[in-house]
């Protein structure tokens, strides 16, 4: 290509940049359809009364993830705790009853209750030792 | 005399007749697991994918064809997970093989990835065996199948299967107590390819996958770029590689989020060691989940 020099720049310039427009729309940057990233909501703090009531006396205990864990003495009828919790997203409770001696249709009543509302009423069944995991509903 | 050792005789033979197991082929390291917890001594079950190896990438060899073609049941998993299974049903279900497809007894959900590409794989997640429910489901198949084609042994079949069902009852309580340690605002697994469905909706995990519902599916370099900003955004502890992957992708990740790299998860089937069992592969896998997220 012969020509003045300034010319054959320009013309050069004109190349590139035609030439970088595909380059450009190909990397522009797009929204995906992968999973949306969710704003965190803000914590709605609520209490959360738990009580825990065997068929017979038992030692009982009541743990969650954040939470204090509460035992009581042996031979207890019932147990009760507050926590508060996300209402949004309530962690899971950890109950369990020791009963003094085997028993064949031992039963391990938990009820949460949020401002005299009841949430979850759930009875587990065992013998000597009850042990689950009971989730909260959201209400 | 002689009718003592008639008799002799006629006992031995039975015994024989008895002690001749059922043959049975699997396609799945779990559903292999599952068969000799329910069959005992009355199955002989023979491990066409062995553990570790990956399912998804998986063809039969012509020696395979003919190891299951000598069998009188073959187990798989469905849901997509052997493309290659009609194929294989329609050349050997003529020859009277009974083929038992787990699928049809779980609840299947759907893929929670949406732009993966269709490997055979349609929308259902194939990895039903991640909620012990469907386990407990496929036992009961399993048992049924055996009765059918073995019926003198139903005793065994239904202790055994009884058996195993209070197992997987224990576990899925463990696993229960276990999850309870982890806050729910933690309950976020970024795994090498989405297999953990099953997993997540019983325990209430959110999924970030790398790759798609099967290994071969390949991550875009803009997912990456996603992923990462989504990782450091939640502040994601810790990700997981899988057995039988390459964990280099999640290594890149792991240096640009300051994510740890929170150990090993048996996603397409069982490990071996501790992990060799569905059982020990399932508190493999929780332990190492909770340990990480922690």
């Amino acid at each position: 290509m012969r020509g003045h020099p300034i010319l054959r720049l320009v013309v050069l310039i004109c190349f590139l940049t035609i030439a970088g427009i595909p380059v450009y729309l190909i990397t522009l940057e797009r929204p995906v359809g992968v999973q949306s990233i969710a704003a965190p909501s803000a914590k709605k703090i609520t209490l959360y009364e738990i009580t825990l009531t065997p068929s017979t006396p038992a030692l009982l205990s009541l743990a969650s993830v954040g939470q204090k864990s509460i035992e009581s003495l042996p031979g207890a009828d019932s147990l009760r705790a507050t926590y508060s919790m996300d209402a949004a997203k309530p962690e899971d409770l950890v109950v369990k009853a020791l009963f003094a001696s085997p028993q064949k249709n031992a039963a391990l009543r938990i009820q949460v209750q949020v401002a005299g509302k009841t949430l979850t009423d759930a009875t587990l069944w065992g013998s000597e030792t009850i042990e689950d995991v009971i989730s909260i509903s959201v209400p | 005399m002689r009718q003592f050792f008639s008799i002799l005789i006629f006992v031995g033979l039975a015994t024989l007749v008895q002690a001749e197991p059922l043959k049975v082929a699997s396609l799945s390291t779990v559903l292999a697991d599952i068969a000799r917890n329910v069959g005992g001594d009355r199955v002989d079950v023979r491990e066409i994918i062995k553990p570790g190896s990956d399912p998804h990438l998986y063809e039969p060899t012509p020696g395979d064809i003919k190891k299951i073609s000598n069998v009188q049941m073959v187990l798989a998993s469905g849901l997509g997970f052997e493309p290659y299974l009609d194929k294989l049903r329609s050349s050997l279900e003529k020859s009277g093989v009974i083929f038992v497809v787990a699928g049809s007894a779980v609840k299947p959900i759907a893929c929670m990835e949406e732009d993966h590409h269709d490997h055979g794989h349609a929308s259902t997640d194939p990895h039903w065996w991640h909620s012990i429910a469907n386990v407990e489901a496929v036992t009961m198949q399993i048992r049924d199948a055996f009765i059918a084609a073995d019926p003198a042994g139903t005793a065994t079949f239904e202790a055994n299967a009884k058996a195993f069902e209070e197992k997987l009852e224990a576990l899925s309580k463990w696993v229960r107590i276990q999850l309870a340690a982890l806050p729910k605002s933690k309950r976020i697994l970024v795994t090498s390819h989405d297999a953990l469905g099953y997993f997540a909706k019983d325990n209430g995990f959110e999924i970030l996958p790398v790759q798609g519902i099967s290994t071969s599916d390949q991550p875009s370099s803009r997912k990456v770029r996603h992923l990462i900003q989504e990782i450091k955004e939640r502040q994601v502890k810790a990700i997981f590689a899988e057995n039988i992957e390459n964990p280099k992708v999640l290594r890149q990740i792991t240096m640009e989020t300051g994510a740890t790299l929170g150990g090993t998860l048996y996603a397409d089937g069982l490990g071996t060691g501790d992990a060799g069992t569905y059982l020990g592969m399932m508190r493999s896998n929780v332990t190492t989940i909770v340990g990480a997220l922690q």
